[in-house]
């Protein structure tokens, strides 16, 4: 069933339509909340938040972009108001870092600081280089589907993608590459 | 799922100056591909469960999502907002028929437009009829007449086309929209 299909059932009733979207959306979602927020308790934490106001709101997806962009739209609006919240109130505390970066103390310690780095960066930047920059790499959406879930052209969204990048640059200490 | 790596062919000709960010963020993706726990859908689901079921339209689905729990102040704010703004536009309209097409026309300044002129109109607006000196009391009869002063005020001079030349559609703007009612749901308040 397609994006409008199962839609049109979970507002006619079908609470197993919305499972079904939550199963087709859900390692999507988790994954831009993670990369957001660093954390995977926190992380769960959200997305399933975000599937509550997803279904909440369902009502007034229009069908012009993916659902699963619509869908990664609400889970980033809450990651990063989650991650607003969390950093006025724990902003030394250490995280450990997210996937398996070895053994070797020393190169866990860096990849985690590392991790810590490029997530803040992003979460740094102004909009709408912010959101293009995260529904690309944390969301993995494709620029096309970014551009039909922000209702932009293409080109437009290109632009903003090669501005959030240059601004990234001396975030993340690249100046000396160019 | 699978991931879908950036490919910098996406964005033509990038330079190397940004290899070293898109790698960085390229690693950071790669790492953090993981997955939410076996129950996380049944979480969700349960949570659904103690929902009324979602309805159609963009102001029902902006009032649900500002109902969430804490966020009932912002909804009565919201209901009071909406309620001030429509009797507004009741009013205006009601007061836009009151006023003659004229005045409408020619005063650009809204005070103008509600405050009533001690010069009554069809006396400073005589029409040149022949039958004005034939008889003085067609003529009281003509200038007394609503319909009287309409023609020549029409065809004098008022310049519908400036009046209407408001501000048009905004432009392509950096947005906010969010995601259709979600995006300003969820930008609005969580």
């Amino acid at each position: 069933m397609d994006d409008n299909g199962l839609v049109a059932a979970v507002l006619g009733g079908d609470r197993d339509a919305f499972r079904q979207v939550v199963e087709r959306e859900q390692v999507a979602v988790y994954r831009v909340c993670l990369r957001i927020l660093g954390r995977p308790h926190d992380a769960e934490d959200v997305a399933q938040e975000s599937f509550l106001m997803a279904y909440r709101a369902l009502g007034s997806y229009r069908g012009e972009g993916p659902l699963g962009g619509w869908l990664m739209r609400i889970a980033m609006r809450q990651a990063y108001r989650r991650l607003g919240q969390r950093r006025e109130l724990h902003e030394l505390t250490p995280e450990l870092p997210l996937g398996s970066p070895g053994s070797d103390p020393l190169a866990t310690t860096l990849a985690g600081e590392r991790q810590r780095e490029v997530r803040l960066a992003v979460a740094a930047l102004g909009e709408p280089y912010r959101e293009v920059i995260a529904l690309r790499f944390f969301a993995e959406l494709s620029l096309e589907e970014i551009a039909a879930t922000t209702r932009r052209p293409v080109n437009t969204v290109k632009t903003h993608l090669r501005r959030g990048l240059e601004r990234l640059r001396p975030i993340l200490g690249h100046e000396a590459v160019a | 799922m699978t991931r879908r790596p950036f490919d910098p062919g996406e964005l033509g000709d990038l330079g190397p100056e940004l290899d070293a960010t898109l790698a960085d963020l390229e690693r950071y993706a790669s790492d953090t591909a993981e997955y939410p726990g076996p129950a996380f859908a049944d979480h969700v689901m349960a949570a659904v469960e103690d929902e009324p079921a979602p309805r159609r339209g963009p102001f029902a689905a902006l009032l649900a999502s500002l109902a969430a729990p804490g966020s009932g102040g912002r909804l009565a704010l919201l209901a009071a907002t909406a309620v001030v703004a429509i009797l507004a536009v009741v009013a205006l309209g009601q007061l836009g028929n009151l006023l003659p097409p004229s005045n409408l026309a020619n005063s650009p300044e809204p005070s103008r437009l509600v405050s009533p002129s001690p010069e009554p109109t069809p006396s400073l607006r005589p029409t040149p009829t022949p039958r004005q000196t034939r008889s003085p009391r067609e003529t009281r009869a003509a200038s007394e007449s609503p319909d009287a002063s309409d023609g020549p005020d029409v065809g004098d001079g008022a310049e519908p086309s400036d009046d209407h030349g408001g501000s048009g559609g905004g432009g392509e703007g950096e947005d906010h929209s969010g995601p259709g009612g979600a995006e300003d749901l969820s930008g609005g308040d969580g």
